[in-house]
């Protein structure tokens, strides 16, 4: 028991004090057909200029939810940050540098299109302090990029990359599988390494979202099939499956994503962007809607109950392969995890393989992580009404 | 016994949503018995299920006053159901009157359920008064619905009163025609009291309450009574009568209708039918036409949570306190655990139990399929009724195998007979008669089993006959069938409540269909779910549902917490309603599979 009050110590001191900061950037010259995150289509320059600001002006505003905590990674995501322009990107680092955050020290990651990628550009980012590139690839077939409804063709990514491995080697690929059914995915990532090698890889399935123009998603087997020859192929490559969908070469974690996974803080500003206090247990987000973002309006606040606390620290830490420490779970809920659940429930995901757990932790198994939403589902159908603990 | 010239009571015969209920409200209003303040549609049906359907479920009776000529009378109006599994309440109620309203929609014309009851109504000796509704609609056809009366039903329909209960048109006519055409009651002065109950409900303060009839003598305040078929004494406690609210009186007599209470502790001490002496001069015979209640189709209930048996059972007890027709007896399946078999009326009692259930006492249910209730005659010479699929008897103890078969008279337009006798032939009806009432308006007489029509023939009677055609069956006998059981099979083992039992020459389809029904409703699971049909140790068919692939991991950061947290609640909800079996997870729906299945075969 020693071991766990040290380990609780410890585990305060990281979660408790720091956060991340993601900006999201909700412009796209188009929107993909299957893209969910809110965005609207660009018409003139002076929208991106005058959103910086009101970004930078709502930075300093909420700058004190921060509550003096350590900031580790700063996330530029959109939409299309990559149309931002260097002037726009420099209102940003700006601000983070008065605020006396030293990039190199942390991760600074900003999305990029392949069809936005310059050299200048890339150079301007660089010397502003960003380290880490996403790259969103999504496919590296002609067809399918283009059933997707992206803007860049395979040339365009050929180009991008040849010019990204000039400047970064810290940078990450987004592939989406479960689209197109006659892909090679092995040898689209064969060819994408053949040009510049990515540290960090987003494999995502393809889930359409309730429009009627979204193309459909493959049966399955097929993207089952699919994310085999993905699994495969980085494993080979020395990768290491941390998250369901996420994978990395040691020591490359997305340390922005795992602030996610492991239910801690971040402020994130702009339209459509959440923000999560760890502290407070509380959520904000901003409305999908530009026009209230820029009249300093639609921010709102929600206050998940205990039990959809648990539900959530679950659904997220589970998707990493190290799964929940449940001493970090008995610190963040005063309860022991035991109290929420009865652990014979998970002796049977235990018994059928699907997930690991011993004293320190519960995780799930690479199987468990493929059937994440049934284990999920069972955990929650046991998880006990509150009582007696 | 003057007061019996001023006394008329009357029932309205008439099919679903052809306006009784409206014609009702309408004859309180005329009357003045409801203020404005009282007034609400239907005031007849007030259970809540009632009004849903549009249907009368229990049968009531409200008293109201009307002037003729200068002299009052007491109307007493008594309400039936109108649906065919309460066929025997509505002939006690009609044996209660001496005339009836036949109401029958212009824009509708006669349907076959309103001719059940009317003739029942005249077989009952009945006054009947034709009444032709919703004369205030464009597609009301005044003559063509006279003349279908008379070629129909056989009554004169020359004088035929034309209404609109919408608009209140005409309703004045029809009091004065009620206290012209329909006879007082006729009484013999010299029996002793005799009273009909014709409903009965119970009631939190008073115990049960009975809808009765006095046909002779009277019945007061405080008299002991004797009823003739429990064989019980009760002291009267109360005798109220609906004005339409109900009003304490002293006394009821010869001729009245009133609600009679006597401290009876439980519904199932007064029988729908029982005749009420009085106990210290009884009379010598009950009143006729006494049965005794018959359930028809059964089925098992269980709570999908086996811990909320006791739940169950409390609420399945409290039901029964107002519902002496249905039965239910505890059952233990291997598949679903404790619950009840329980036996009703038909589908639609059935239907309506089981959603009174789920609905005001909060309960989620699994119900087998529906199944008659088969006599089987071992071959030690012993009889037994099996309502349980599962409970028959091994092949090889079995003599034979019996079931129930009831008259059926399908009533419809000439253009569906062609569609209407291959269904009855498919559900291995026998014709017995096809009687042209005009050149386009026939009823069929069929000889089915019961088993047969339990399922879907209501339903598919319907839509061949786009919407026309209408039913109406009664119990004949039990005659031997080649019957079979088959069993279903999740995974190799035989799920109990499952089982059905089926004709043998149509086992092979019934059982291709329902395990092809059975795949589509049964939801992807961590492994491949094999079902089959079989008989004995013959499979007959056999499907696969294929084990669910991995998970769909979409992108999820921040942003998506809630949302994601909310479909993963949506998802396990959805599967509450499912029984685990093993390591397989079953949906409600597959238990009832058996009752689509014969269209996809």
């Amino acid at each position: 028991m020693k071991n766990i009050k040290t380990g609780r110590k410890k585990i305060s001191k990281v979660n408790k004090k720091r956060s991340g900061i993601y900006i999201h950037i909700p412009f796209c010259r188009k929107k993909c057909f299957y893209c969910d995150f809110y965005s609207e289509e660009i018409s003139s320059k002076n929208n991106l200029s005058e959103y910086t600001d009101k970004v930078v002006y709502q930075l300093g505003k909420r700058w004190n939810e921060l509550n003096s905590a350590e900031i580790i990674s700063i996330y530029i995501g959109g939409g299309s940050p990559s149309l931002l322009g260097i002037k726009n990107v420099k209102k940003i680092t700006q601000f983070f540098k008065e605020k006396g955050i030293v990039f190199k020290d942390i991760e600074f990651t900003m999305e990029v299109n392949p069809q936005d990628v310059a050299g200048e550009i890339l150079e301007a980012l660089k010397s502003e302090g960003i380290n880490r590139l996403s790259i969103g690839i999504q496919a590296f077939d002609e067809k399918t990029l283009f059933e997707m409804g992206r803007m860049s063709q395979t040339l365009d990514i050929e180009k991008a990359l040849s010019l990204i491995k000039e400047y970064f080697t810290n940078f990450s690929i987004d592939i989406i599988y479960g689209i197109g059914k006659e892909r090679d995915l092995e040898k689209e990532l064969c060819s994408i390494f053949s040009m510049a090698i990515p540290l960090h890889v987003s494999a995502y399935a393809y889930s359409p979202p309730e429009r009627v123009s979204a193309p459909e998603q493959l049966v399955d087997e097929d993207a089952e099939f699919q994310q085999n020859r993905i699994r495969d192929f980085l494993v080979r490559k020395g990768f290491e499956r941390y998250e369901v969908s996420n994978y990395s070469v040691k020591g490359k974690e997305s340390v922005h994503n795992k602030i996610y996974w492991n239910y801690g803080s971040w402020l994130g500003i702009g339209a459509g962007a959440h923000s999560f206090s760890r502290n407070k247990r509380e959520y904000s987000f901003y409305s999908d809607d530009l026009g209230d973002f820029m009249k300093d309006q639609g921010l709102s606040r929600y206050y998940p109950t205990v039990e959809e606390q648990v539900k959530e620290f679950l659904l997220m830490g589970l998707r990493l392969a190290k799964g929940i420490s449940l001493h970090e779970f008995e610190d963040f809920f005063q309860k022991s995890f035991r109290c929420f659940f009865d652990i014979k429930s998970i002796e049977t995901l235990v018994k059928e393989r699907f997930c690991k757990m011993n004293e320190e932790s519960l995780k799930c198994t690479d199987k468990g992580l493929d059937f994440l939403n049934y284990v999920l589902i069972k955990l929650f159908e046991n998880m006990k009404e509150q009582s007696g603990c | 016994m003057e007061h019996v010239k001023h006394i008329r009571n009357f029932s309205i015969i008439a099919h679903i949503d052809h306006g009784k209920s409206t014609l009702a409200d309408r004859l309180l209003d005329l009357t003045g018995s409801l203020s404005d303040r009282e007034k609400k549609e239907q005031f007849l049906d007030d259970m809540e299920l009632e009004k849903e359907r549009g249907i009368t479920i229990k049968a009531r009776s409200v008293t109201i006053t009307h002037v003729y000529n200068g002299e009052k009378y007491q109307l007493n109006l008594i309400d039936t159901p109108g649906h065919v599994d309460f066929s025997y309440e509505v002939s006690r109620a009609l044996t209660s009157c001496e005339g009836a309203l036949l109401v029958v929609d212009a824009t509708q014309g006669v349907e076959a359920q309103t001719l059940a009851n009317v003739y029942m109504a005249i077989e009952s000796n009945l006054e009947i008064i034709p009444v032709i509704n919703k004369i205030d609609l464009p597609s009301a056809d005044i003559d063509k619905t006279r003349e279908e009366i008379e070629d129909v039903i056989g009554i004169d329909a020359e004088n035929a009163l034309l209404v609109s209960a919408k608009t209140g048109e005409g309703v004045d006519k029809l009091l004065d025609r009620i206290v012209t055409d329909i006879p007082a009651p006729l009484y013999d002065p010299q029996e002793k009291t005799r009273a009909l109950v014709f409903d009965s409900w119970f009631d939190p303060y008073l115990g049960v309450r009975m809808l009765t009839r006095v046909f002779n003598g009277s019945i007061k305040h405080g008299e002991m009574i004797y009823l003739m078929q429990s064989k019980a004494a009760y002291e009267v406690l109360d005798i109220s009568r609906y004005t339409p609210f109900l009003k304490k009186v002293n006394e009821v007599q010869t001729g009245e209708v009133a609600v009679l209470s006597a401290g009876i502790k439980t519904i199932h001490e007064v029988k729908i039918g029982e005749t009420i002496t009085l106990d210290q001069n009884r009379a010598v015979n009950p009143l006729p036409g006494f049965k005794p209640m018959k359930q028809m189709v059964f089925c098992g209930i269980f709570p999908v949570e086996t811990s909320k048996y006791e739940e169950l059972k409390k609420a399945i007890e409290k039901l029964a306190l107002n519902d002496s027709s249905f039965s239910f007896d505890p059952e233990t399946s291997s598949a679903l655990g404790f619950g009840f078999r329980c036996g009703f009326l038909g589908m639609l009692h059935l239907e309506i139990i089981k959603e009174r259930l789920e609905r005001e006492f909060e309960l989620e249910l699994i119900t087998t399929a529906p199944s008659v209730s088969y006599k089987v005659v071992t071959l030690s010479g012993d009889e037994l009724f099996v309502q349980n699929p599962d409970k028959l008897p091994k092949t090889q103890f079995i003599d034979n195998i019996q079931e129930p078969f009831v008259r059926a008279s399908i009533f419809t337009h000439a253009a569906y007979i062609g569609g209407l006798v291959k269904l009855c032939l498919e559900k291995r009806g026998k014709q017995t008669n096809m009687i042209y009432h005009s050149t386009d308006r026939v009823t069929l007489e069929y000889v089915i089993p019961l088993g047969e029509i339990v399922y879907d023939f209501y339903d598919k009677l319907k839509s061949i006959s786009k919407g026309f055609a209408s039913l109406d069956y009664e119990f004949t006998d039990y005659r031997r069938s080649d019957l079979v059981k088959m069993d279903i099979l999740i995974n190799g083992d035989p799920v109990d409540a499952l089982s059905v039992i089926v004709h043998k020459e149509k086992a092979y389809y019934i059982g291709r269909a329902l395990v092809q029904k059975m795949r589509k409703v049964i939801p992807r699971q961590m492994y491949d779910v094999a079902i089959q049909a079989a008989i004995g140790s013959r499979v007959l068919s056999r499907e696969t549902v294929k084990a669910y692939r991995k998970d769909v991991t979409a992108k999820c950061y921040g942003g998506d917490v809630s949302r994601k947290r909310k479909l993963l609640e949506k998802q396990k909800e959805g599967k509450k309603r499912m029984k685990q079996l093993g390591n397989v997870e079953i949906p409600q729906e597959a238990f009832l599979a058996v009752l689509d299945t014969a269209e996809d075969g």
